[in-house]
């Protein structure tokens, strides 16, 4: 064959017709569809069921589940403490990490080091930082014996026990355990803003302070918002860490969404907790939108 | 740098001011770090030397917490099903993934973009709202109780993600190479094979370490799927290890301490990849 003879039209994209793509699709496809897609539409027609999980007779109930979770306290007190949890932790999570990624960031010797390390936490099963922390916050563990050896004996008290402190307590095992994620976003955007906006700022007479405002906040839209988007959304679903530290309780104050549902499952509700689900997936939807939006918007105008 | 330091020649305040923040951050680090060190540490310790000296060095490095968890708590078998499982479920994530991939970034067809934001879908849709229709799923596959039903289950959850990525990395192949490819007599799928993998070799070791450390760890649909001993993952063991022996600390520490060995071993080889793969894409340029 001469390399002349190289014909000029088009190569068509689709060699060998049809079937090369389809065949290279279907395997991930037909795995994706059957267990995630069909899974959860599946989820949203049950939500309108009273199916009790093992009795197939179950009847199509409209939107009698709906209506139960207006009026179920435990339902609207889960939903809130979700939406409590998931604000603290973004809040927290990412401010602090904003901070400790500008000190990173100050090219102080090993920063990279640091930065590694910090990274670990997020590494672990979320039921192994849960019994972790169990131990930290037990009578006897680590921070109430630490406060008994400096004397603050007054201030010693079961952590994940109490109703007021429980919320805060796992909030604080959450933030340790995806901190260091946050960090390391913020770290390499931080890194990515020219330093010659920041000299020329300098030498136009900016402080410290405008120079944070006006140019690195700004810049830092991409981190922030992938940051807030994420641990909003993780936090949103959270599970496996309430359930090894109180499983919802005492009383009823760090339950979530998720560990609500999995306890009406439990308890033959299926129908009922599907509607939960749904829900769920509905939160998590507006949310995602709303801050991808909102983000956007944002990056827009910087 | 907020405050652009250059430390030899700044004002006695900047160099203050230095040393007050490398103070605070090393007592920071030291602080995040310090509740697993003092999980490795304690380990190795009794029950009550765990509770009277919970800052010091164990008195004497018991191992043998650690044989007793292994043998007699069953975590052998539990770490077995984790790296079986886990392993299968990245190869078919990343055989599939890359596939599916592949058959949306390189070819024109009207379905293209259904199936490219079908995909798409699945990475805000949370898997773990679907349990029930999964649960009944599995049922009627007569999967319940097999390592099986997980492994599909973790490949489903990670392709939306992989796809994503993947594409949009393989869209950057330049045709050049796949006309030249055709021109010496390649079919499409030698062209897979020996063109867009190699050459998306970093967005594939992206997508692994994206993927492995929330299939490892993951809790909850072990927690559902599994309930024969032999059969769980090593979160799952955990959790029923601690169930059973709730009041006995050091055996405790040393499963703890054994769960999270696998994936620090794992960061300590890829730490370069780990910060790369985590901060690739999310920030621009």
């Amino acid at each position: 064959m001469e390399i002349e003879s190289i014909p000029k039209r088009k190569i068509k994209t689709t060699y060998d017709g049809f079937y090369v793509f389809l065949l290279m699709l279907l395997p991930a496809l037909v795995i994706y569809v059957i267990f995630f897609l069909l899974p959860v539409i599946g989820s949203f027609g049950y939500s309108f069921t009273n199916f009790n999980g093992i009795n197939m007779n179950y009847k199509f109930v409209g939107l009698r589940n709906y209506r139960m979770m207006i009026t179920d306290p435990q339902f609207i007190q889960s939903l809130i403490n979700t939406f409590v949890f998931s604000i603290l932790v973004i809040l927290i999570q990412n401010i602090l990490g904003f901070l400790v990624a500008m000190l990173l960031h100050e090219k102080l010797k090993y920063g990279a080091l640091y930065t590694a390390l910090l990274f670990l936490p997020s590494l672990i099963p979320g039921v192994v930082v849960a019994y972790l922390w169990t131990y930290m916050y037990s009578m006897g563990g680590f921070f109430n014996t630490l406060l008994e050896s400096v004397g603050l004996d007054q201030l010693v008290q079961p952590w994940l026990g109490q109703v007021n402190t429980a919320m805060y307590a796992v909030i604080i095992a959450h933030v340790w355990r995806f901190i260091g994620r946050a960090s390391l976003l913020f770290t390499a955007n931080l890194a990515t803003i020219p330093s010659s906006m920041k000299e020329a700022a300098m030498i136009d007479g900016a402080g410290w302070w405008r120079r944070l405002t006006h140019i690195i906040l700004p810049m830092m839209a991409p981190s922030f918002s992938v940051n807030v988007i994420t641990s909003f959304m993780g936090s949103l679903k959270v599970f496996d860490i309430i359930y090894g530290m109180t499983d919802g309780g005492p009383a009823g104050v760090t339950e979530t969404l998720g560990t609500y549902i999995i306890k009406l499952v439990r308890q033959g509700y299926n129908g009922y907790a599907a509607a939960g689900s749904v829900l769920l997936v509905i939160c998590i939807l507006i949310v995602n939108r709303s801050l991808v939006f909102g983000f956007g918007q944002w990056e827009k105008r910087v | 740098m907020i405050l652009d330091f250059r430390f030899s020649h700044s004002s006695p305040v900047k160099k203050v001011l230095y040393i007050l923040f490398q103070i605070i951050l090393i007592g920071y680090v030291i602080v995040i770090i310090y509740p697993i060190l003092n999980l490795l540490l304690s380990s190795f310790k009794t029950t009550r030397e765990i509770f009277t000296n919970p800052f010091s060095f164990p008195a004497e490095w018991r191992f043998s917490n650690y044989v007793k968890v292994w043998q007699k708590g069953g975590f052998d078998m539990y770490f077995v099903n984790s790296i079986v499982i886990t392993a299968i479920a990245m190869a078919l994530v990343l055989l599939f993934g890359s596939m599916a991939a592949n058959g949306i970034a390189r070819y024109n067809y009207k379905m293209k973009m259904v199936v490219y934001l079908l995909f798409l879908s699945g990475i805000v849709l949370p898997l773990k709202a679907a349990i029930i229709p999964l649960f009944l799923l599995i049922k009627n596959l007569h999967l319940t109780d097999n390592r099986l039903s997980l492994i599909l289950i973790f490949a489903a959850m990670g392709l939306p993600s992989t796809v994503f990525i993947l594409s949009g990395f393989m869209k950057t192949i330049p045709k050049e190479l796949e006309y030249a490819a055709r021109i010496d007599g390649c079919n499409d799928l030698v062209i897979f094979q020996k063109i867009v993998i190699p050459l998306s070799m970093p967005s594939i070791t992206l997508v692994t370490i994206y993927n492995i450390v929330p299939i490892w760890n993951d809790f909850f649909f072990p927690l559902i799927f599994i309930s024969t001993d032999s059969k769980k993952t090593l979160p799952l063991g955990v959790a029923s290890f601690f169930g059973q022996y709730q009041i006995a600390w050091d055996l405790i520490f040393a499963a703890l301490s054994i769960a999270i060995v696998p994936m620090i071993i794992v960061y300590l080889f890829m730490s370069r990849y780990f910060i790369k793969g985590m901060t690739a894409g999310a920030v621009k340029g």
